[in-house]
C-alpha cells in the first residue's frame, strides 16, 4: 500500500502555449508514478484528445493496447486500440477559461515487466458538453519509464496548462 | 513560420525550458492528427449504424405485439 506520496516536479506552459508537457530522466528511487494534470487546449473546437508518449515511443505505437470507457454528452461507448490516449482536454470553443482534469497512475515504472498504465479525465465545459474518459493501457515494454510526454494532437496547450509528476514509495 | 514547441522538465535538476519540436515530432503529430479524425468518424459511423439497427429491431418487435417494456428488456 502506497503511503508516500512525493512531488518530483511541475511543467507549466507559458504564453504562447506549447505542444507537450514532458518530464525527462524520471528518477527510478519509487515504486509507482501518478501524474496530475490540468489542461486547456487552443484547438478550435470543444474538445481535443489528450495523448502521451512513454520513453519516446509514440503514442500510436503497436506496443500499447487499450480498453476505454467513454461517456461523451451522456452517450456511453468503448473501444479498444493501439494508442496510449488520456482522454480529452477542453478547446477553444469551450467555456472561456474552464480546463479539463487528467489522473494517469503507472505501477511499478521502473521494473523489467510490461507496463500498466490507468487513467481518468475529464473534459468539464462548464455546459452540457461533458466528455469523461477511463482507460487502461498495457504498454508491451520491459524498459523501466524515464521519461514521458503529455500532449493534445490537434492544437496547443494554453498558457497555465499544468502537470504534476508524483512519485509514490511503498514504505 | 514558428515550430510548434514543447515545455520539458529534467526531474533530476528541476529546470523546465521550452524546446522546438523536431521535423520528426511535427510529422507524427500530423499522422495523429488525420488518423484520429479517421477513427473518430469510424467510431460515429459504427454508433449510427447500431443506433439504426436498434430502432429497426425496435420496430419490428413493438410489430409483433411486444410492450415497449418488453422490448427494452430484450435490447
Amino acid at each position: 500500500m502506497a503511503n508516500t506520496f512525493i512531488a518530483i516536479q511541475t511543467v507549466t506552459v507559458g504564453s504562447g502555449g506549447s505542444a507537450f508537457m514532458s518530464f525527462t530522466s524520471i528518477p527510478a528511487t519509487y515504486t509507482d508514478l501518478m501524474v496530475k494534470a490540468s489542461i486547456r487546449n487552443a484547438y478550435p473546437d470543444y474538445g481535443d484528445q489528450i495523448r502521451m508518449k512513454v520513453n519516446g515511443v509514440s503514442a500510436t505505437d503497436a506496443s500499447f493496447s487499450q480498453k476505454v470507457l467513454r461517456n461523451n454528452q451522456g452517450t456511453i461507448d468503448s473501444y479498444s486500440q493501439a494508442v496510449n490516449q488520456l482522454g480529452y482536454a477542453p478547446a477553444s470553443t469551450a467555456t472561456a477559461s474552464v480546463f479539463g482534469s487528467l489522473d494517469v497512475y503507472i505501477p511499478n515504472y521502473a521494473g523489467s515487466t510490461y507496463k500498466s498504465i490507468s487513467n481518468d479525465t475529464v473534459l468539464e465545459a462548464n455546459t452540457s458538453q461533458v466528455l469523461l474518459t477511463f482507460s487502461s493501457n498495457l504498454w508491451s515494454n520491459t524498459a523501466a519509464i524515464t521519461s514521458l510526454d503529455i500532449f493534445t494532437i490537434s492544437g496547443n496547450c494554453v498558457e497555465f496548462s499544468t502537470a504534476t509528476l508524483y512519485g509514490i514509495k511503498s514504505s | 513560420m514558428t515550430k510548434p514547441t514543447k515545455t520539458v522538465v529534467d526531474c533530476s535538476t528541476g529546470i523546465q525550458e521550452v524546446i522546438e519540436l523536431t521535423d520528426e515530432e511535427i510529422a507524427q503529430m500530423e499522422i495523429d492528427r488525420a488518423n484520429a479524425e479517421s477513427e473518430r468518424a469510424e467510431r460515429e459511423a459504427e454508433a449510427e449504424a447500431k443506433a439504426t439497427a436498434r430502432a429497426s429491431a425496435t420496430a419490428k418487435l413493438a410489430a409483433l405485439g411486444l410492450t415497449a417494456e418488453e422490448v427494452s428488456s430484450l435490447l
